[in-house]
C-alpha cells in the first residue's frame, strides 16, 4: 500500500472521451439554422405576425369543419323561419328564404379562401417564371417580354374581369352541361371559372417584375457561373438555382396576392358577377343582406365582418413575413 | 426630357389599342350576339337589325369600322336603349360620376396627407399608432362594407344624411367618404414611409440647424419632397375610385356611369358595355400620362436622368 504512494496517481475521469454536451459547449459557433428555421423565428417573434397566422387556420378551420358539424347545409329552406335573428337554433340568424346563415358564412368563406389561395398560386406559377426567364436571358428577350407585361399592367384589371365574366358566363355553361367531366366544375359556377382566368392572364405582371429583379442581381453569383461552366441547361439554372433562391420575395408576393383576391372576388360578388345561387360567397351574401338593409341590418354584419378580418389578417401576415424574408433587415 | 414624353404618349397609344382590340374581340365572342334575349325574334327581324347595324358583315370589317369611328369619337348606337348612342349615355351620366368621384379624390388626399404627416412627424407616439391603426384597418375592409355600414349608422338608425341620389351638398358626404376611405388609409402609409425618409435627411437637420422653425422646415421642405409618392398614386387611385364608383352608385342609387355600366352588362346592352370599357380604359390611361409627365416637371431628378 505505501508504494502506491509513488507512482503517478492519474484520475481516469479525465481520460475518457469526452461526451456530447461537453464538446457542444467547447463550440463557440451557434445552431446552424436552416433558412425556413430562421424566417421561423423571426416570424415567431412578430406578435401581430403570429395572431394574424393564429386567426387564418382558425378561421379555415372553421371554414372546412364548421358546415360538416352543423345540421343544417347551405341551400336548405325553412319554412317559416325566414329573416330571423340570430338564436340558439341559428346562430347568425336566417336569410329571405329561411336559410342557416352561419352555414352560409362558413361556405362563402370556404369559397373566399379557395379562390384566394388558388389565384395566388396561379401568380406564383406563371409570374415566377415569367420573370425569372426574363431576367435569366435579359438584353432583347427581357425587353420584349417586360414590355408585354407593362402593356398588360396597364389594362384596368377590374374592367377586364367584369367583361371576360360576361363573355365566359355562356360558353363556360354550355361546356359543364356537355361535358361529364366538367359538370363537377358546374357547382363553382361560371362567375369564378371567369375570375380566375382573368386572375391567370393580368395578376402575375407584379410577381413576373419582382422575380426578374431578384434574378437580374442573382444570375451574376458565382454559383450560376460555376453551374454554368459544369453544363447546367438553362432550365436547370432557372429551377433549381434562380427560383428557388429568390423565394422569399415569391412567398411574400404569393401571400401578400390572397387577400387581393379575396377582395376582387367580394367586389364582383357583391356587384352580382361571381358566383351563382345557390352558392354563396362573402360578396354575394353581403350583397344579398342589401336588399333587406332596412329592416335585416344583421345579416350584413357577419360576411362583411368576416371578408374584412381575412383580408386584414393575410395583410398583416404578409407584412410580417416580409419582415422576417427581407435579407436588408437581418442583423 | 422631350423624348421620355413622347415615348410615353406612344406606349399610352399601344395600351389603349390593346384594350379596344381586346375589348371588341371579347364582346364579340360572346355566342348569339346582342339580340338573343329572353324574347326570341322573327329571322327576318333579327337579320334586318344586324344589318341595320353592320353585324352581318365580316369580323375583320367590323373591327375596322369600329376603329374609324373611335378615331371620330363615335362609340356606336346601344343595342339596348334603342335611338340612344353610347355617347349620349357617357354624356349624361359621366358628369354625375366624375362630381362625385373629383369630390372622393380630394377628401382622400385632405384626410390622408395630414393623417401620414402627423403619423411621421409623431413617430411612435399615440398619434401614429392611431393613425397607422386606422389606415391598416382601412386598406382591409371593402368599399361596398363602408358604404353599407355608413349608410345604415348614419342614414337609417340615426337619420343624419340622406342615402338616395346626389341631390344636395349633404347627399354627397355618405358616397365620397366610402369612396375615400381605401384610398385615404393607404394614401397615410406612404406619406407616413416617405415623410420619415425625408426628415432624416441631410439638408433637413441643415435647415433646423439654420433656426429655422420646425413647421417652416416641415411645410416648405420636407413635405414638398415627401408628397411626390403621393403624385404617382394618382393614376391608381383614379382607377380605384372608377371601380369603387360601381358599387357605391349601385348602393346609394347614384345615376352615374358605374350603375349604367352595371346595368348595361345585367341588360347584356354589348355596345355600351364595350363603349364604357373603352371610354374607362383611355380615362385610366390618360390620367396615368398626366401624372407621369407632371411628375418630370416637379421632379428636376428625373430630368437630369432621362
Amino acid at each position: 500500500m505505501s508504494t502506491d504512494t509513488k507512482s503517478i496517481k492519474i484520475n481516469e475521469e479525465l481520460l475518457k472521451p469526452a461526451s456530447k454536451e461537453e464538446k457542444t459547449q467547447l463550440v463557440v459557433m451557434r445552431e446552424s439554422t436552416t433558412y425556413w428555421q430562421d424566417v421561423w423565428k423571426k416570424l415567431k417573434s412578430n406578435k401581430v405576425a403570429m395572431a394574424s397566422l393564429f386567426v387564418i387556420i382558425f378561421i379555415t378551420l372553421l371554414a372546412i369543419i364548421g358546415p360538416m358539424l352543423s345540421p343544417y347545409s347551405y341551400s336548405d329552406q325553412f319554412r317559416g323561419e325566414e329573416h330571423m335573428t340570430p338564436n340558439a337554433k341559428h346562430w347568425f340568424g336566417t336569410d329571405q328564404l329561411g336559410r342557416d346563415l352561419f352555414v352560409r358564412v362558413l361556405y362563402g368563406t370556404r369559397i373566399s379562401l379557395a379562390i384566394g389561395v388558388v389565384a395566388s398560386i396561379m401568380v406564383l406559377i406563371i409570374g415566377s417564371i415569367y420573370g425569372a426567364i426574363a431576367g435569366y436571358f435579359g438584353g432583347k428577350v427581357d425587353n420584349i417580354m417586360m414590355r408585354f407585361a407593362e402593356v398588360l399592367s396597364a389594362v384596368p384589371d377590374i374592367l377586364m374581369v367584369i367583361l371576360l365574366s360576361v363573355v365566359l358566363k355562356e360558353p363556360l355553361q354550355a361546356a359543364f352541361d356537355s361535358n361529364g367531366f366538367l359538370r363537377q366544375l358546374s357547382n363553382i359556377g361560371p362567375g369564378i371559372i371567369s375570375i380566375f382566368i382573368t386572375f391567370a392572364l393580368l395578376y402575375w405582371v407584379g410577381m413576373a417584375r419582382i422575380v426578374r429583379g431578384q434574378v437580374l442581381s442573382l444570375k451574376e453569383q458565382e454559383y450560376v457561373t460555376a453551374a454554368k461552366a459544369l453544363g447546367g441547361s438553362h432550365r436547370r439554372i432557372i429551377f433549381k438555382h434562380l427560383i428557388p433562391n429568390s423565394i422569399g420575395q415569391i412567398t411574400v408576393t404569393a401571400t401578400l396576392q390572397i387577400p387581393n383576391a379575396i377582395f376582387t372576388e367580394s367586389f364582383l360578388s357583391f356587384l352580382g358577377l361571381g358566383v351563382d345561387a345557390p352558392m354563396a360567397s362573402l360578396g354575394s351574401l353581403t350583397s344579398s343582406a342589401m336588399n333587406g338593409i332596412y329592416s335585416y341590418p344583421y345579416q350584413l354584419i357577419f360576411p362583411a365582418l368576416f371578408i374584412s378580418i381575412i383580408i386584414l389578417a393575410f395583410n398583416l401576415l404578409g407584412d410580417g413575413l416580409r419582415d422576417a424574408l427581407d435579407p436588408r433587415m437581418k442583423k | 426630357m422631350y423624348k421620355y414624353i413622347l415615348k410615353r404618349i406612344a406606349f399610352s397609344l399601344i395600351t389603349l389599342f390593346f384594350i379596344v382590340t381586346i375589348t371588341f374581340f371579347l364582346m364579340h365572342a360572346v355566342p348569339g350576339g346582342p339580340f338573343t334575349g329572353e324574347k326570341t325574334l322573327k329571322p327576318e327581324i333579327l337579320e334586318n337589325l344586324n344589318r341595320k347595324y353592320g353585324l352581318d358583315k365580316p369580323l375583320y370589317v367590323q373591327y375596322g369600322n369600329y376603329l374609324l369611328s373611335l378615331l371620330k369619337l363615335d362609340l356606336g348606337p346601344s343595342y339596348y336603349h334603342l335611338g340612344t348612342t353610347v355617347n349620349d349615355i357617357i354624356a349624361r351620366s359621366f358628369p354625375v360620376s366624375a362630381k362625385l368621384g373629383a369630390v372622393a379624390i380630394i377628401l382622400a388626399l385632405l384626410m390622408g396627407i395630414p393623417a401620414g404627416v402627423i403619423a411621421a412627424l409623431k413617430r411612435g407616439k399615440w398619434q401614429d399608432r392611431t393613425v397607422m391603426l386606422i389606415a391598416t384597418i382601412g386598406i382591409a375592409v371593402p368599399g361596398f362594407v363602408v358604404a353599407t355600414v355608413g349608410m345604415i349608422v348614419f342614414g337609417v338608425k340615426l337619420g343624419w344624411l340622406p342615402t338616395v341620389g346626389l341631390k344636395s351638398v349633404k347627399h354627397y358626404i355618405l358616397p365620397a367618404f366610402s369612396l375615400a376611405f381605401f384610398p385615404s388609409a393607404f394614401i397615410a402609409r406612404l406619406m407616413r414611409t416617405s415623410m420619415l425618409e425625408v426628415i432624416n435627411q441631410d439638408y433637413i437637420r441643415t435647415a433646423r440647424a439654420k433656426g429655422l422653425s420646425k413647421f417652416f422646415v416641415v411645410f416648405k421642405h420636407a413635405l414638398k419632397n415627401s408628397i411626390l409618392p403621393v403624385v404617382t398614386y394618382i393614376g391608381p387611385l383614379t382607377a380605384g375610385i372608377m371601380t369603387g364608383s360601381f358599387v357605391v352608385e349601385k348602393i346609394f342609387t347614384i345615376p352615374g356611369l358605374g350603375r349604367y355600366f352595371i346595368n348595361s352588362i345585367t341588360n347584356r346592352d354589348y355596345s355600351v358595355i364595350m363603349g364604357v370599357t373603352i371610354f374607362y380604359g383611355a380615362l385610366l390611361i390618360i390620367m396615368t400620362l398626366v401624372v407621369d409627365i407632371v411628375y418630370v416637371f416637379i421632379d428636376p431628378r428625373i430630368k437630369l436622368q432621362k
